[in-house]
C-alpha cells in the first residue's frame, strides 16, 4: 500500500447525497431504498419508480400528503418514513448513483453524465428512451459497462468511483452500485468512503435507504478490508455479504473522473 | 347613440331581453332542479382518482352534479320555441345535445354504474397465447388495434373504472365533431366554409374546414370539462366567453347566434349564482361537455375560430397544462406543474380555492377582451 491523497467528493455531489440523508421535510427522513422491481410501474414519473431526485421526492410527497390529508410536515421522522415507504417514494441504487454522479460530472466537467455514460439498452426505441428518461435507464449494468467504465484497482480509487456488485443476493440476479466519496488515510489504513441506497433485511420495513459507509483497506483487495456501515462491521454487515455473494464485484472508474 | 340604426339598437334590446329572460328564468328553476337532483341521489358521492384531487374536500361530497342541465335545457327549449333557425341555430342546437347527452350518461354512470373492467395489453397477449378456444383467441388478434387504442387513450385519463371510458369519449365526441362538420361543409353553404382572420380577412380552406371544425369542437369540449374542477370556475369563465361571442354575432348581423349566445350567458348567470363556494350543485359533464361543443360551434359559426384562443383562454390553457403534464409524465417521466390542469397547481402552490378562482376569471376576463378588440378588426 502506498501512501493515498486524500480525496472527497466535489460540493454539487455531496449536497445531493446530504440532501437524500436528510429529506427537505420537517422531520429530515433519510430517503427510504424503493425498487421498481416487485410493483412493474412503467412510464409513469420517475419519482414513483425509484429514480427520483430528493427535490423530486420531496415534491411529490407534499403533493400525496396533500391529497391524502396527512399533515406531513407535523409528522416523527419514523412516522414520516412510514408515509414515504407506503407512498412507493424513495430510491434505488442505481437512481441515487445517477443522481450523485450526475452532480459530480456537472461540477467536474460542466456536463451531464448522460454525456459519459450511455444506457445498454439497444435498438431504435430503446436508445430513444433511453435518452429520453436518463435516470430510468442507467441502470448498474449501464455504469459497470466497459464501454462507460473502466476496472481499476481499489488502491487507486478516488471520489467519483464506483464499486459495482453484479449478480448479488439468493438468486444471483441483483445487482448493486456504491459511490465512492471519500478516501482518506488514518491510523487504521487507508479509509474508502462511500454511500449508497440500500435496503438491509435487518432494516424492517421502514427503516432502509439512503446510507453511508466505509471500507479501511488492508491490502489492495477489497474483499480482504474492514466494511463498516450504520454501526455494524464483519459479517452482519449486509453490505459486506452483499458482496460475498456476488458473482462479481469491481471498482470501476466513469470516463468523466479520468 | 346617433352612430346606431334604430334597428340595431332594437335588435340589442331584443338580444338583452333574451339575457335577462333566460337568466331570470334559471334562476327560478335552479331551486326545483337542486331538489331533483338531491331527491334522486344524482350527487357526488365518492372521490375518484381523478377527483381525490383539492377539488374533493369532504364538504364537496353529496353535493348534487348535473347542474348544468339547467343551462342545458334553458338553452335548448328557449331556442326552439323562439330562436328556431335552420341556417344558424339547428347546428349549434345538434351539437349540444350530442355532447350534452354523452356527458349525462358519463354523469350517470359514474353515479349509479359499476366497475368497468378493462385488459391491460399483456392480459390480452395471455389470453391470445394460452385461450383454450381457438375462436376466442381469433377474436382477441382481430381486435387487438381496438383494444391498442383503448389502451393508448387511458394515457389522458386518469385511472378511471366507471362511466363512459376515454376512448369511448372520444370516438363520441369525434362523431359529433363530424356531424356537425359534414352539416356545415355539405349542407349551410359556403358562407359557413370560410375563415375571418382579423386583420386580414377571409380565407376559404375548401375541405380542411371539415378536419379542422372536428378538432375544434372535439378539443373545446374536453377544454370546458378540464376547467370545471373548482365551484363556479367554469361557470364564471363561461358568462364573458358567451357574452363576447353574442356581442360578435350582433355586430356581424347574426341575430340569431346573437340570442342564441346571449340565452346561454343569461343562463350562466343563474347557474354560476347557485356554483360558487360553497356550490349547491355542480355542472357535471352534461354541461361541460355540452357547453364546450356550443362554445366551438357558436364561435365557429359567427366567423370568430381565429379568436377563440382569446376568448376561450383558460380553457385551452387548462387543457394544454394537462397536455404538458401528460407529455412529461409519460415522456420525460417527471412533473412539469405540481398537478394538471392548471388550477389545481395553483391550489398545490398554496392559493387558496377562491383566490385561484376568482384570479383565473379576471385573467381569463381580460383575454376574453383582448378577443373581441382583436375580433372587431
Amino acid at each position: 500500500m502506498h501512501t493515498v491523497e486524500t480525496h472527497t467528493i466535489g460540493a454539487k455531489a455531496r449536497s445531493v447525497i446530504d440532501a437524500y440523508l436528510s429529506l427537505s421535510l420537517s422531520a429530515k427522513p433519510s430517503c427510504p431504498y424503493f425498487n421498481n422491481r416487485r410493483k412493474k410501474t412503467r412510464g409513469n414519473l420517475r419519482v414513483l419508480i425509484g429514480k427520483g431526485s430528493p427535490e423530486e421526492i420531496v415534491e411529490e410527497a407534499h403533493i400525496i400528503a396533500k391529497l391524502a390529508r396527512v399533515p406531513i410536515e407535523s409528522l416523527s421522522t419514523d412516522k414520516t418514513k412510514e408515509f414515504l415507504v407506503t407512498s412507493n417514494l424513495g430510491i434505488d441504487c442505481s437512481g441515487f448513483a445517477y443522481h450523485v454522479l450526475n452532480a459530480f460530472a456537472q461540477e467536474k466537467t460542466g456536463k451531464n453524465i448522460t454525456s459519459f455514460v450511455t444506457s445498454t439498452r439497444t435498438g431504435i426505441i430503446g436508445s430513444f428512451l433511453a435518452r429520453l428518461r436518463p435516470a430510468e435507464n442507467l441502470g448498474v449494468n449501464s455504469f459497470r459497462h466497459d464501454t462507460n467504465s473502466s476496472e481499476i484497482s481499489i488502491s487507486d480509487a478516488r471520489a467519483g468511483d464506483i464499486i459495482t456488485f453484479m449478480g448479488t443476493g439468493k438468486e444471483k440476479t441483483y445487482n448493486h452500485i456504491l459511490v465512492i466519496t471519500g478516501i482518506n488515510e488514518d491510523v487504521h489504513g487507508v479509509k474508502i468512503s462511500y454511500a449508497h441506497s440500500y435496503a438491509w433485511p435487518s432494516d424492517g420495513l421502514y427503516n432502509h435507504g439512503v446510507r453511508e459507509g466505509s471500507i479501511t483497506l488492508h491490502d489492495d483487495t477489497i474483499m480482504n478490508g474492514t466494511w463498516h456501515e450504520d454501526g455494524v462491521t464483519g459479517n452482519d454487515n449486509y453490505t459486506l455479504e452483499s458482496a460475498k455473494t456476488a458473482q462479481e464485484v469491481s471498482v470501476r472508474r466513469l470516463a468523466f473522473n479520468i | 347613440m346617433t352612430d346606431f340604426l334604430p334597428s340595431q339598437i332594437e335588435s340589442l334590446t331584443h338580444i338583452l331581453g333574451f339575457a335577462i329572460a333566460s337568466a331570470v328564468a334559471s334562476l327560478l328553476c335552479a331551486p326545483l332542479l337542486i331538489k331533483i337532483l338531491r331527491r334522486y341521489g344524482i350527487a357526488r358521492k365518492s372521490v375518484s382518482a381523478q377527483s381525490l384531487v383539492l377539488d374533493a374536500h369532504p364538504e364537496k361530497m353529496n353535493t348534487p352534479i348535473m347542474g348544468g342541465i339547467l343551462v342545458i335545457a334553458t338553452i335548448i327549449i328557449t331556442t326552439y320555441f323562439f330562436n328556431w333557425d335552420r341556417q344558424y341555430t339547428w347546428v349549434p342546437i345538434g351539437v349540444l345535445v350530442i355532447a350534452s347527452l354523452l356527458g349525462a350518461i358519463d354523469d350517470l354512470l359514474n353515479i349509479f354504474g359499476g366497475e368497468r373492467r378493462q385488459r391491460s395489453l399483456a392480459q390480452v397477449v395471455t389470453l391470445i397465447r394460452v385461450h383454450k378456444r381457438w375462436y376466442v383467441k381469433a377474436w382477441f388478434v382481430i381486435t387487438f388495434p381496438w383494444t391498442l387504442f383503448k389502451r393508448a387513450t387511458t394515457i389522458f385519463g386518469s385511472k378511471q373504472r366507471t362511466g363512459v371510458l376515454v376512448h369511448e369519449k372520444l370516438l363520441l365526441q369525434f362523431a359529433a365533431g363530424a356531424v356537425s362538420a359534414w352539416w356545415i361543409y355539405y349542407k349551410l353553404g359556403e358562407a359557413w366554409q370560410d375563415i375571418y382572420v382579423p386583420f386580414h380577412g377571409y380565407i376559404s380552406i375548401g375541405i380542411l374546414i371539415v378536419p379542422l371544425i372536428i378538432l375544434i369542437v372535439m378539443f373545446t369540449a374536453n377544454a370546458v370539462n378540464i376547467s370545471d374542477g373548482m365551484d363556479g370556475l367554469a361557470g364564471g369563465m363561461l358568462i364573458p366567453t358567451f357574452g363576447a361571442l353574442s356581442f360578435l354575432a350582433w355586430i356581424s348581423g347574426y341575430d340569431a347566434l346573437a340570442v342564441l349566445n346571449a340565452v346561454t350567458a343569461g343562463s350562466l348567470i343563474s347557474y354560476t349564482y347557485f356554483n360558487i363556494k360553497p356550490a349547491r350543485f355542480q355542472m357535471g359533464d352534461v354541461g361541460s361537455l355540452g357547453l364546450g361543443a356550443l362554445l366551438a360551434i357558436n364561435a365557429l359559426a359567427v366567423n370568430s375560430m381565429a379568436i377563440l384562443p382569446f376568448i376561450a383562454f383558460m380553457f385551452y390553457a387548462e387543457a394544454i397544462t394537462v397536455i404538458i403534464q401528460t407529455i412529461g409524465r409519460h415522456v420525460f417521466g417527471r412533473r412539469v406543474f405540481r398537478m394538471a390542469p392548471l388550477h389545481h397547481h395553483l391550489e398545490l402552490c398554496g392559493w387558496s380555492e377562491e383566490k385561484t378562482i376568482m384570479r383565473l376569471w379576471i385573467i381569463h376576463f381580460g383575454f376574453v377582451l383582448l378577443g373581441v378588440w382583436i375580433g372587431l378588426h
